[in-house]
């Protein structure tokens, strides 16, 4: 507890420093300019100081996530005006009552406060997400209600419909909703991801950069926009979920006890030995660096200096991995698909964390499939069965690795979908582009068990209470903007107050997520 | 000692005396600012942050909003008596220096007024005592005294500075006059503007226009300034300056102002293209003009969006990776020629579940546009960024790059059930004329050699020192005529009799259970089931013994083009219908494509890798209604994988267009209805009885068993029609009629003729079998001639085989040599097969041994004497294949797979690295590795099981091939062993710790290994040269041990350590590693 105590105690000296020398020219520069002056001093402030791990992920569930039927009411429709309102608007997309999984509401909850005054519905799960409940019901998981893209607050549908408050461009349209999540500013052109700019200043903070051996940025899901940075040190670093093989006879760590010929090939420290394995792993790689006019060899040998690079970095990981004693083969045995080899390979990495050097890193990873526009049923269920056999066996691994309190995670996607079916056909209807949805929190940091932000009114069009955006189709208006949930998670790893206004830049227009009561998004800390 | 200092400081004399036209009084010149588009700007301020105020840029004339444009002096020259200053001047301008003993003045003048005639100025000015500080002042001259400054009416067209009434124009008083209404039309929006044409095309050259029309008098010519401002949107592009090029009407080029002449009231601006080759979205720019005139937004476009000049990109629609699926499909993209937008279309079957969405994404995810179902026939894409694709550019890039795909997900594969990248299609509505072929020119020597290894390399499992030897000789005997000796050599591999891996696997199987019938022995397992490994280890045998090599390699070919695979379980346990249907591929290697089709048709484990066995004709229930209908797998792929494909080709490979630039499909889904019918009825034509017995009886009952393992007859023998179960209506299937009541017999005969003369075939196959050959991207030539070959044999496999082996452009070093996409990966079965055949890989097991276990005495005879055979595991994890074990129907690689990128930018096929990833690269080089390293690598010398050692070490021990290390110490002796003793020791007096000697030797080793393995590329690329692989191997394997060279047992063993290092090197190399 005394690091944290010190973390806090160098934060605070941080901020003042900012405050007095920086902050008030960050108005009329540029956001790139201001983040590199920050990159320098916060460098210049981390000399010398220690932290611990936090690893930060990100989840994003490509296509848009239909989480109207993901957290459901369940209670009597005869008494529950929620519940009534879920199985009219969803009609043949609504989950039975009696089969979503329930969960536990508890006494404080202030989720239901601004649409449905003092009462706390009955909530359930889909019935697919058994793993996920019982990570909620046990409090190390929770969700944070009605969260969307926005420009500034929409105070409600008719504020929507006024045209007096600048919203979002391109609204419902995948390419521009998934960019502006990942940028949380959505009234510019996408230059960085809010991913991107926390890394460029919380590496600068809180990573040796003497020890650090790969990015703060890892993606187990390619290039993506939200680790893109402001052209800082961070360049995101692609890992693939299955790993890499070590080259045959280049040990890496040095053996000289046993005057064998063939010693490592390199030292402790990654360098080549002169001897004739270390000449010949030399020769090997000279070769290799090799351009070629012949397109098969030139490729060929691209992928052979990938596999060598990241053998150099990830497959030091993935051996200090093994040492850990944890079988994260056995944690992942039912969670056998994309996304649990994803988050298997980060567990793999955070269990490596030595390894890599680095005190701060965020890891992206992604699931396809979530565009129902058809099949909404069937396919959601396996939508979020994956998902939450993902989420249970990183829990169990992280558990296991003893990381779980150094951990949190948090899911994403394009938007939420229409609330009203697409079609009256229960075998054919899916939903199509909405707005403000639901999203998951997990890890020991998190305040789980609850719900956070305000779960939106489910009336539809202009009936009394609706945030129908401009529709009858049922596409919320967010409670809570992107920027505000992603500043929680930021300030989690330790961007201080001035850091988080320059990665935020539009996060001024909204309440404040670390102190308004109305904000309701203490779901860490 | 003198040192003449400079300090510069400007000073307008007359900033705003009567010659400054400041008509709107606010301190600055109007034609200065109208000049530099500064209109707004306050005059106290520096813009630019040049250290330069707006005041002291009018007075200087320079561009108040671009900080290198300033004004600039500097001493050239400071001698005794005099400096020389020069000053980057304005013509029109005058200039005056000063000098002062410090900087604090006082400051007199050192010269007179210079007026700039040229944008240098020099002036003499004298030198002070000690040092001097000079100044310079800028001040305007009138010389016509007109009130029109030179520099301002230097600025406009038509004034004369030494003229006070330039235009002598009735109506107006004077050059003063005519510019304050100049002045006045730019400032009060007294011109229009209009864009003529927004965007000017690279490829036809056509340019952009913008008119501009004033109003009022016409008599003097009219000067507008303008400026060129780049998009402001990030997104967008700009051209680059080099990118176009600005015009006036005439032709002539314009910079900053366009000039309407006297009696004109317009004049255009024209934004001419400078092409170049990059495939680029439009680029944008504005231009702005006078007071108030644009944005006036204008582009640079490739090419106008009209049909002739759209792109097409074909994407082949496949089961996503790790998803069982029977779906296809095709989409193409229509890129318009303008790079701004595109039309997707797309059309699938077969899929597993309902759809439920479909994208256009890249290979990272990031969606780009969606197809809706009532839009699959054509959606419109409009080509922009999107998430980490920051740019329209850079999406349109991934387009071009390979990085865009289609994605089908469906309800039971969320993630993915089908999808393809986007890659350039080639395709005409008439085909071009086929180029002729490289000529063929006669090799000697080394280059023979290396022709030769390519040769073996292309027709063989690799060339072997004895193979080399042999054509080395034939191509001597046919007076130096390779072609007609490797034609010859054809002929005689194709005459050869082959082994049967059946006979092979069966004897071997009967050894695994014999010797573990001894109850006596610790391994005694009277249950034990020897599964697929003696077929797998019997192809190890053909692939590295046999001696019809070439029929074998077509064979191998064969298995991947019409593939089972023991993926599937049944399959898996049917070794014996497994070896069969190898037998069976083989001997398609000298039939016709027709038998061939039809025997892999017939054949049961097809039958049941395809579910056409016991597929039975569709069923109704009383009322008519239709209760199962026929599986259409087989259907499906017999047209689009195994004979014709789904699009339709010309002869040469390139697609067959409709009038709207679309591929035209060659099948409908009826037409997979239709001949699902005529796959009805088939089921096994014997079956053994009792089930697990030798007794072969013919089989009568339709939906007859799978019978047991090891007693697989029914596996091996053609499938027979059951009339009863066959759908004997009448069909029609790609235009052939089939009238009802024909036998299934009949029926498929009919089939198989009118798809193997179908005109898409012999371009389809040609083209798979020439990848599987000698190249991944034949030539349209290349393709054209071997497709009509295939059709002049009338299908025949070898008179195909010998055009792909013995075409110009296969025969041709210099192709190999030069052309970029020439060649390809060997897939990595190859690879190994090619280094144990090089290197005479070996074993202890000898075939022979089999004998006793009922290995015919005719099929051991097909062998050399002293043939070993191999414990082969399977190598699905090292070398990511192992004989009949692709991961589905579609291979393990498809012909068409373009790696993103610089390859598929290319339009360049590399379909053996679809299995070419970070692992399995490093995975192949390792199998290598451990051959030449690890246990010792010599048969003599290392441990290898015997016939009868405990057959568990088979595997642990022996699942490698042992290379042969002894030929290539003989090379390395050869050089250092100079008194021929065998040994290498200090009595080599010469070579002995002798550096170059050991060089020498090494080189040999060297030479040998490249020509084997590289075809010799190493040495002819890249001889000596340092830096390049040949000199890092060499140098690499000389440096071993060099400190202790002088002892006799270092030397010896050294000389091993050397030779390892070469071997894998090479090996490793990507000249080894990619077949040229």
């Amino acid at each position: 507890m005394r690091t944290q105590s010190r973390d806090r105690d160098h934060r605070r000296s941080r901020r003042d420093f900012l405050r007095q020398s920086a902050c008030a020219s960050l108005g009329v520069t540029s956001l790139v300019n201001a983040l590199a002056q920050m990159r320098l001093m916060t460098a210049a402030m981390a000399q010398g100081e220690t932290h611990g791990y936090k690893a930060l992920v990100c989840l994003f569930l490509n296509g848009g996530h239909d989480s109207n039927n993901l957290l459901i009411p369940i209670g009597d429709p005869a008494a529950d005006g929620l519940r009534a309102d879920y199985q009219s608007g969803r009609g043949v997309l609504a989950i039975d009552r009696g089969t979503a999984i329930p969960l536990v509401v508890p006494d404080i909850c202030r989720a239901f406060q601004r649409h449905h005054g003092s009462a706390l519905p009955p909530m359930g799960l889909h019935p697919s997400a058994s793993g996920l409940a019982a990570l909620h019901n046990q409090g190390k998981a929770a969700f944070v209600c009605n969260v969307g893209t926005l420009a500034y607050p929409v105070a409600s549908r008719a504020e929507y419909s006024s045209g007096n408050v600048p919203l979002p461009p391109q609204l419902f349209s995948h390419s521009d909703q998934q960019t502006q999540w990942q940028s949380s500013i959505p009234d510019r052109p996408f230059t960085s991801g809010w991913g991107g700019r926390a890394a460029d200043l919380l590496h600068a903070s809180y990573n040796n950069s003497a020890a650090s051996k790969v990015s703060m940025s890892i993606s187990l899901a390619g290039i993506n926009s939200f680790q893109v940075g402001t052209g800082g040190d961070v360049v995101q670093y692609v890992v693939r979920s299955n790993g890499t093989v070590p080259l045959s006879g280049f040990s890496q760590i040095s053996d000289n006890t046993d005057n064998d010929p063939y010693d490592g090939a390199m030292n402790a420290a990654g360098y080549r030995l002169d001897r004739d394995q270390g000449k010949r792993l030399k020769a090997f790689e000279d070769i290799m660096r090799l351009t070629h006019a012949n397109l098969h060899e030139e490729e060929y040998n691209r992928i052979v200096r990938r596999a060598r690079a990241t053998e150099a970095t990830i497959g030091a990981a993935i051996t200090a991995a093994a040492t850990s004693g944890v079988d994260l083969n056995a944690i992942f045995a039912n969670a056998n698909h994309s996304l649990g080899d994803q988050l298997k390979m980060i567990a793999r990495l955070i269990a490596g964390r030595s390894a890599l050097g680095n005190n701060r890193q965020i890891f992206f990873c992604q699931v396809g499939g979530y565009d129902t526009h058809q099949t909404l049923l069937t396919s959601h269920a396996n939508l979020i069965d994956e998902l939450s056999t993902g989420l249970s066996a990183f829990h169990d691994a992280l558990q296991a690795l003893g990381m779980w309190e150094q951990v949190v995670t948090f899911t994403a996607s394009d938007f939420n979908r229409t609330f009203t079916p697409n079609s009256t056909d229960p075998a054919r209807a899916g939903s199509d582009h909405a707005w403000g949805g639901h999203t998951i929190v997990m890890g020991g940091p998190v305040n789980g068990g609850n719900f956070y932000g305000q779960f939106p009114s489910l009336k539809t069009g202009s009936a009394s209470g609706s945030i129908d955006a401009g529709s009858s189709r049922g596409r919320w208006i967010p409670d809570v903007s992107v920027d505000q949930y992603a500043a929680v998670l930021t300030s989690w790893m330790g961007a201080g107050s001035s850091e988080i206004q320059a990665i935020f830049p539009n996060l001024p227009r909204f309440d404040d997520p670390f102190q308004s009561a109305s904000a309701n998004l203490g779901f860490i800390g | 000692m003198r040192v003449p200092q400079l300090i510069l400081t400007l000073l307008s004399a007359t900033p705003l005396g009567v010659s400054a036209m400041d008509l709107d009084g606010d301190g600055l010149c109007d034609v200065w600012q109208a000049r530099w588009h500064a209109l707004a700007l306050p005059p106290d301020s520096d813009a630019d942050g040049d250290g330069f105020s707006q005041r002291e840029e009018a007075a200087a004339g320079t561009d108040p909003l671009d900080g290198a444009s300033r004004p600039l002096v500097s001493v050239i020259d400071a001698g005794s008596a005099t400096a020389r200053l020069r000053i980057v001047a304005q013509p029109g301008k005058r200039y005056r220096a000063e000098s002062a003993a410090s900087p604090a003045g006082p400051w007199i003048p050192s010269s007179t007024d210079h007026a700039a005639t040229d944008a240098l100025l020099e002036i003499v000015a004298p030198t002070l005592a000690t040092h001097a500080f000079y100044r310079v002042r800028i001040s305007d001259a009138d010389s016509d005294g007109d009130g029109v400054s030179d520099w301002a009416e230097r600025q406009l067209a038509g004034f004369d500075p030494l003229n006070a009434d330039s235009f002598a124009l009735p109506e107006a008083s004077g050059d003063a006059a005519v510019a304050a209404a100049m002045i006045e039309a730019w400032n009060h929006n007294a011109i229009s503007a209009e864009i003529v044409t927004a965007a000017a095309y690279e490829k036809d050259g056509s340019p952009a226009q913008i008119r501009l029309t004033r109003s009022g008098d016409t008599g003097a010519p009219f000067t507008l300034f303008f400026k060129v401002v780049p998009d402001a949107d990030p997104r967008r592009a700009t051209p680059g300056r080099d990118e176009y090029q600005l015009r006036d009407a005439s032709g002539a080029v314009v910079t900053h102002a366009l000039v309407i002449p006297a009696g004109q009231s317009s004049a255009s601006l024209m934004m001419h293209p400078v092409a170049d080759a990059l495939i680029e979205v439009p680029e944008y720019l504005d231009i702005r003009a006078g007071g108030s005139i644009g944005p006036l937004s204008l582009s640079v476009r490739d090419a106008a969006p009209v049909q002739a000049n759209q792109r097409l990109f074909i994407a082949y629609l496949l089961p996503a990776a790790g998803v069982s699926s029977a779906g296809s499909g095709l989409a193409t993209i229509r890129l318009s020629g303008d790079n701004d937008s595109a039309i997707v279309s797309l059309w699938f079957s077969n899929l597993n579940s309902a759809v439920n969405s479909t994208q256009v994404q890249t290979a990272d995810d990031a969606i780009l546009q969606s197809i809706p179902p009532f839009a699959y026939n054509g959606q419109a894409w409009r080509i922009r960024a999107s998430q980490s694709y920051a740019t329209d550019q850079s999406v349109l890039d991934a387009l071009i790059d390979g990085s865009v795909e289609l994605s089908i997900f469906t309800e039971a594969n969320v993630a993915g059930e089908l999808s393809g990248a986007f890659s350039p299609a080639v395709g005409f509505v008439d085909m071009p004329e086929p180029i002729e072929p490289p000529a063929v020119t006669s090799l000697s020597g080394t280059a023979l050699d290396r022709e030769i290894v390519r040769f073996l390399t292309q027709a063989t499992f690799g060339p072997t020192p004895a193979d080399l030897a042999d054509l080395r000789s034939r191509v001597a005997a046919a007076g130096g005529d390779r072609i007609a000796a490797f034609s010859a050599w054809i002929d005689e591999q194709f005459a050869t009799p082959s082994p049967d891996l059946l006979d092979y696997t069966m004897a071997a199987d009967r050894q695994d259970i014999e010797i573990r019938l001894d109850p006596a022995k610790s391994y005694y397992n009277p249950d034990h089931d020897p599964g697929q490994g003696n077929r797998r280890r019997g192809w190890w045998l053909l692939a590295r013994h046999g001696p019809d090599q070439l029929k074998q390699r077509a064979a191998f070919a064969f298995s991947e083009i019409f593939v089972i695979s023991i993926q599937d379980t049944l399959i898996e346990s049917r070794a014996h219908g497994s070896a069969h249907y190898h037998d069976m591929l083989r001997n398609g290697a000298t039939g016709t494509f027709r038998d061939l089709l039809r025997n892999v048709a017939t054949h049961p484990m097809m039958g049941w890798y395809l579910s056409h066995l016991r597929n039975a004709k569709a069923t109704y229930d009383a009322q008519g209604n239709l209760l199962v209908s026929p599986d259409e797998n087989f259907a499906r792929e017999i047209m689009q994988l195994f004979s014709i494909g789904l699009v339709q080709l010309h002869n040469d490979g390139s697609l067959k267009l409709g009038s709207d630039g679309l591929p035209l499909p060659t099948y409908t889904q009826t037409d997979i209805t239709e001949l699902s019918r005529v796959f009805t009825g088939w089921s096994f034509s014997v079956y053994n009885n009792p089930s697990a017995s030798t007794n072969v009886v013919a089989n009568t009952l339709f939906s007859r068993n799978n019978g047991s393992e090891r007693f697989e007859d029914r596996w091996m023998q053609p499938m027979r029609n059951f009339a009863d179960s066959h759908d004997t209506g009448a069909k029609q299937v790609l235009g052939l009629q089939l009238p009802a009541n024909r036998s299934g017999e009949q029926e498929l005969d009919a089939i198989v003729d009118h798809l193997a003369t179908h005109p898409n075939t012999a371009p389809f196959i040609c083209r798979r079998l020439i990848q599987r050959f000698v190249t991944a991207n034949p030539s349209a030539g290349y393709l054209h001639r071997v497709s009509n070959a295939f059709r002049d044999a009338g299908g025949s496999m070898n008179a195909t085989i010998k055009a792909i082996l013995l075409d110009p452009e296969a025969r041709s070093l210099e192709s190999a040599d030069a052309v970029a996409s020439f060649g390809k990966v060997r897939e990595p079965l190859l690879r190994y097969t090619a280094f144990a055949r090089a290197f005479n890989g070996t074993s202890k097991l000898k075939l022979a041994d089999l004998s006793a276990y009922g290995y015919p005495a005719d099929e051991l005879a097909k062998f050399p004497e002293n043939t070993a055979r191999f414990r082969m595991q399977s190598t699905d994890t090292q070398l990511s294949q192992t004989h009949l074990s692709a991961p589905s129907v579609f291979n393990w690689f498809v012909p068409d797979h373009k790696p993103a990128g610089m390859l598929a930018a290319n339009g360049t096929t590399s379909p053996e690295l679809q299995i070419a990833n970070e692992n399995s690269v490093i995975r192949a080089s390792n199998f290598v590795y451990s051959d030449i390293y690890e246990s010792g690598g010599n048969p003599n010398t290392t441990a290898l099981p015997n016939q009868n050692e405990e057959p568990w070490l088979y595997g642990s021990n022996g699942d490698h091939i042992r290379i042969d290390f002894a030929p290539l110490e003989a090379l390395y002796l050869g050089v250092v062993d100079l008194n021929r003793d065998g040994v290498f020791n200090n009595l080599d007096v010469g070579a002995f710790n002798q550096q170059a000697a050991l060089r020498a030797a090494c080189e040999a080793v060297l030479d040998h290994v490249d020509l084997m393995l590289c075809a010799g590329a190493l040495k002819a690329r890249y001889a000596e040269t340092p830096g390049k692989p040949r000199r890092n191997i060499l140098d690499a394997a000389v440096s071993i041990r060099s400190s202790n060279n002088s002892s006799n047992t270092q030397q010896a063993s050294v000389m091993r350590d050397r030779i390892e290092d070469i071997l894998w090197l090479v090996a490793s190399s990507p000249d080894a590693v990619v077949q040229k």
